[in-house]
């Protein structure tokens, strides 16, 4: 008997905590040339409080550039955001533990898979954690190369563009 | 007052490329499309976009769209209209304009529609009309 209601309080508490309004934010400037860098604050995130599993999805097209042009030809000629609208990943937080989070962020391992234009790539990074009140800020960053996801870079640009681009992820969860 | 010809030929390639580069600037550098200055290829309610959208998502990948709708559900960034369609605003401060059960119409870019969290996304949004439910 004891252990139904066990299970059942386990249930209870799978929680779930997310954001649709997450900022992911990527740098590929290269010294001395104009910064090559956008910003998408509409990015959906979901935290499994019980396991550790992390899910998170934006659309292309809401990454915002300073310089509208560089937005275009971001979508048209490197991203193809027309025939592919999303980027995703899907991943675990190793060792996760809700009850031990505190104010003072916490350095999770995370593991999981990228997808940009419809090709996927394993991604292994650390993860900042925290909670405020009755948020749950995750914050982490890696690196990418344009290449793992056949994004073609034109000989006459490549010395604008680096080669190692990094992605910061701000996300601020609340319970769903 | 005369000029010589190679002077006259001078000035008006500086002519030329003074204007060459302030219009090449002014393309390099146009300023971001904004939600106001655009016209809706959609206007209607938030019900009929919804079945848009469920039909014919990528018809509509990009487009400005005008909706009249229910607020459902609010937060610190948007708007949920119909308990399915979040409308993130242009500028956040503009929520604090809106309540719950509030009838409003609004207009903003769909970016897509969300399988996460399982709702139609909108951003750079901006309310157009409001009312409140009593009236």
């Amino acid at each position: 008997m004891w252990w139904l209601l066990a299970l059942a309080i386990q249930e209870v508490t799978a929680q779930k905590y997310f954001t649709k309004t997450g900022l992911t934010e990527f740098k590929a400037s290269v010294a001395a040339f104009e910064p090559i860098e956008a910003k998408n604050n509409s990015t959906s995130a979901i935290l499994n409080t019980a396991n550790g599993q992390v899910a998170s999805l934006l659309f292309v097209k809401a990454f915002r550039f300073k310089v509208a042009l560089m937005e275009e030809h971001f979508n048209e000629n490197y991203m193809d955001s027309d025939k592919y609208p999303k980027a995703s990943f899907k991943g675990k937080i190793a060792g996760f533990d809700f009850q031990k989070l505190t104010n003072q962020a916490r350095v999770f391992p995370l593991n999981g898979t990228l997808t940009i234009r419809g090709k996927s790539k394993a991604i292994a990074t650390k993860v900042h954690i925290r909670k405020v009140d009755n948020k749950v800020v995750v914050v982490s960053s890696f690196w990418v190369k344009p290449a793992d996801f056949g994004i073609k870079i034109p000989s006459i640009v490549r010395k604008k563009i680096a080669k190692s681009i990094e992605i910061k992820t701000h996300y601020e969860l609340i319970k769903r | 007052m005369s000029l010589s010809k190679g002077s006259k030929i001078g000035i008006s390639l500086l002519i030329v490329v003074a204007l060459g580069s302030i219009i090449g600037y002014k393309m390099v550098y146009k300023p971001h499309p904004k939600t106001m200055d655009q016209k809706a290829v959609f206007v209607g309610t938030a019900l009929d976009f919804q079945q848009q959208v469920v039909h014919r998502s990528q018809k509509w990948q990009n487009a400005i769209v005008s909706l009249k709708g229910k607020v459902t559900n609010l937060d610190k960034h948007g708007i949920t209209l119909n308990q399915t369609i979040y409308c993130q605003l242009e500028d956040s401060l503009q929520v604090a304009r809106v309540k719950t059960n509030a009838l409003l119409a609004i207009k903003g870019r769909f970016i897509g529609y969300d399988d996460l969290l399982e709702e139609i996304k909108l951003d750079q949004c901006i309310i157009t009309r409001l009312k409140d439910e009593k009236n």
